[in-house]
């Protein structure tokens, strides 16, 4: 399930920044190591849908990242682990 | 007059045979068409994480007008605000595939739900035909005047004249006057052939514009090709080839 989501993840990803070389790994944060912006996250979240069969919004993954850890979070501290974690959690 | 201090083309070969263009969705196709050789992702483009979000004519624009850095440095030391965009493009394309899906749904009425689900949601930024020019804007740092000019027959001459003027009255001190027709919208194909039988085809144009006089009348200049029919742009790209 996790190196299947992960995959979904990488495909998602790379689509989105048209990057089909780019290193999508566990710690990789969406924002200031991938480069994607607020829109991005959108059309990621587009792109997740058609493999998750849900929706995934940004901002519950970010409320799930602030009861982990006990910290406020936002978007823009969102690991590809945090997704994977929110995801399984999920599922 | 004004003077050009830069000038780019985009077209496919045009010794190339004339092909049919199909459209699944639509079910429908116009024939003696040529698009350009390159699909859109081979492009090269300043900034490829904007593809997603880019028609093909906007791609167009982006790569023909990258070339134009060195003809706008000096203007835009000056102030980035002096370079005024001037476009002629129609609108980008309308996601055929998932409009289909959308509309299959048994469910009519959750049709918002639908949208959402099936539609990228850069998908809409790729239908505006003012954005087409306001990325290449963003691209080139350009943040004069943006213009942009849709009628499908007179929208380059529409751009000429308006470049003309806001030099001629000092409300720009260069202009960037660029087109670009691609194969986006199959409507706008269907409609393009319908008022020219001529081989429909993919090109671009853009040309850097300083004020050097009085005005042009650039009508004069230009000498339309009797084979090669380029929609919106057809204006402008033959003007350059002509230059």
């Amino acid at each position: 399930m996790s190196t299947e989501t992960l995959q979904s993840i990488e495909s998602a990803i790379r689509s989105v920044v048209n990057n089909q070389g780019l290193a999508v790994k566990p710690e990789s944060r969406l924002v200031e190591d991938l480069g994607l912006e607020s829109i991005d996250l959108l059309d990621v979240s587009s792109e997740l849908e058609n493999s998750l069969g849900w929706e995934l919004d940004f901002r519950e993954v970010a409320e799930f990242m602030a009861k982990q850890s006990g910290k406020p979070a936002d978007m823009k501290s969102i690991r590809v682990q945090n997704l994977l974690d929110f995801i399984a959690q999920k599922a | 007059m004004s003077r050009v201090l830069w000038q780019k083309l985009l077209m496919p070969d045009l010794s190339a045979p004339p092909a049919t263009l199909r459209d699944e969705p639509y079910k429908d196709e116009v024939t003696n068409t040529r698009a350009y050789e390159k699909p859109s992702a081979e492009i090269a483009i300043p900034d490829p994480k904007a593809f997603r979000s880019m028609s093909r004519a906007s791609i167009f624009l982006a790569h023909i007008v990258q070339d134009a850095k060195d003809a706008l440095a000096p203007y835009q030391a000056k102030t980035p605000f002096s370079v005024g965009v001037y476009c002629a493009v129609e609108n980008g394309p309308i996601d055929g595939p998932s409009t289909a899906k959308i509309l299959a749904q048994p469910d009519p009425e959750n049709f918002a739900e639908h949208y959402r689900k099936f539609r990228n949601p850069k998908m809409y930024l790729k239908q505006l035909p003012n954005l087409a020019p306001a990325q290449t804007g963003i691209f080139m740092d350009l943040r004069g005047p943006l213009n942009v000019y849709t009628h499908s027959l007179a929208g380059a001459w529409h751009a000429l004249d308006q470049a003309e003027w806001d030099l001629e009255s000092g409300v720009v001190d260069a202009a960037l006057v660029c087109t670009a027709h691609a194969f986006d919208d199959f409507l706008v194909v269907k409609r393009a052939r319908r008022v020219d039988p001529r081989c429909l085809t993919e090109g671009a144009a853009a040309l850097l514009l300083v004020k050097d006089g009085g005005r042009t009348d650039w009508t004069s200049r230009v000498e339309l090709d009797p084979r090669n029919f380029f929609g919106i742009s057809d204006p402008l790209i033959n003007l350059l080839r002509r230059s």
